[in-house]
């Protein structure tokens, strides 16, 4: 790997993750603001060596049963599991439920996409770039920039909506980033055409894109000229 | 939570982490101790089998828009095939055995819970059953939970069902002692 270039990925990462639910409890429909520097929390959490506080909390007993066996079967430790949890309630969790997501098999998605044409997933796609892509990272970032763009949309939905695998290359301010969707070729045009359009209605940039029936890699440079 | 139900646990948290929960425990007006109570559960009866069973979770609105370019006939399709296929492979994934209790109670309230695909109810009177999804996403999500529901509780529980629709919700009533 080059000098100064930083890989990443979260296949691994979305074997670990866990959250948590409060629809049927104290989640309140709120306009309160709950986003205090949502990306600096989620870029650090994955820096190394940060700051750790000691916490005594009581626990369900059937949970900590439940607990205790997964991390014996896991071969790893219950504050490892708690910590994982509560990241994933922080980075995604707190959001997600007031902002709506359904969880369904990979299967039934792959499914209702083989039912539009083309030209359908194409415009789905558009849809889905100028008003999702905006309200997502609007709702959990505060703004609309390159940076939260990345950071939202392939990198934390890769890492918790399970949607697809992600790869990174980032070279200065070139980014290479990889999409690996395993949905078929509606899903790779979906996926295409929802970025070049968030791209080039919310930042004013073009961005290359090569896809394949279950991959779409995306280049771009996050300073480069804006389109006019 | 009664003393007797649960257990004392002294945990190490990363201080990011911890200064989100007390500060969104401030907002919302709960406990960190349910906030980390909450997430635990999610973890233990979800999360954990969700990834291994490659459940994906994507915006509501990209859901229902997606099934509206589909026809009736392929929302009803589609249903009968989920019925059929995966509706078994969920219920033995997680239950490791069909039965009535996780047919009509375990599945469709965890998925309910944490799927988020429909608000669930169900009242059950001297055997006969009523069960509701309310999924609010239109007609063709309420045809597609037709078939979905007649087609496993045919091949599964060998019962018939009665079912009264409307474009956001299905009423399914059946008898099983």
């Amino acid at each position: 790997m080059a000098l100064g270039v930083k890989r990443g990925t979260f296949q691994e990462d979305a074997r670990e993750v866990v959250c948590v639910s409060f629809r049927h409890t104290h989640c309140k429909g709120t306009s309160k603001n709950t986003k205090d520097n949502v990306l600096e929390r989620v870029q650090q959490g994955r820096m190394s060596g940060k700051g750790s506080v000691t916490r005594s909390v009581r626990i369900e007993k059937d949970a900590d049963e439940r607990l205790r066996n997964l991390a014996s079967q896991g071969d790893t430790s219950v504050n490892t599991l708690v910590n994982r949890a509560l990241r994933k309630f922080v980075e995604w969790d707190a959001y997600g439920e007031k902002f709506g997501f359904i969880t369904l098999p990979s299967v039934i998605l792959i499914k209702l996409m083989e039912c539009l044409t083309d030209e359908e997933a194409k415009q789905l796609g558009a849809w889905a770039g100028k008003n999702l892509v905006k309200e997502y990272i609007t709702f959990w970032f505060k703004e609309l920039t390159a940076e939260t763009l990345l950071e939202g949309f392939p990198k934390l939905f890769a890492k918790y909506g399970r949607a697809f695998a992600y790869e990174e290359l980032v070279e200065d301010d070139r980014r290479v980033i990889i999409l690996k969707h395993s949905g078929g070729s509606r899903w790779s045009t979906f996926y295409e055409e929802a970025l070049r359009t968030a791209f080039r209605d919310h930042l004013q940039r073009e961005i290359r894109i090569d896809k394949s029936e279950n991959q779409v890699v995306v280049r771009l440079r996050l300073y480069g000229e804006r389109i006019k | 939570m009664s003393p007797s139900s649960s257990v004392t646990r002294t945990i190490r948290i990363e201080r990011d982490v911890d200064e989100f929960l007390r500060k969104f425990g401030d907002r919302e007006g709960v406990s960190v101790n349910l906030l980390v109570n909450k997430a635990i559960r999610r973890l233990v009866e979800w999360d954990i089998y969700a990834e291994k069973f490659g459940l994906v979770a994507l915006p509501t609105s990209l859901i229902e828009r997606l099934m509206d370019y589909l026809t009736d006939q392929e929302a009803t399709e589609l249903g009968r095939w989920v019925g059929e296929n995966l509706i078994p492979e969920f219920i033995t994934f997680w239950f490791k055995e069909v039965s009535l209790q996780a047919m009509v109670v375990g599945f469709p309230r965890l998925q309910s819970r944490y799927g988020r695909a429909f608000e669930y109810e169900e009242h059950v009177e001297g055997g006969k059953w009523t069960i509701i999804f309310k999924h609010g996403a239109g007609s063709k999500w309420s045809l597609y939970y037709e078939a979905l529901l007649k087609t496993a509780f045919r091949d599964l529980l060998k019962t018939d069902l009665l079912i009264d629709k409307t474009d956001d919700q299905v009423v399914a009533r059946f008898l099983l002692k």
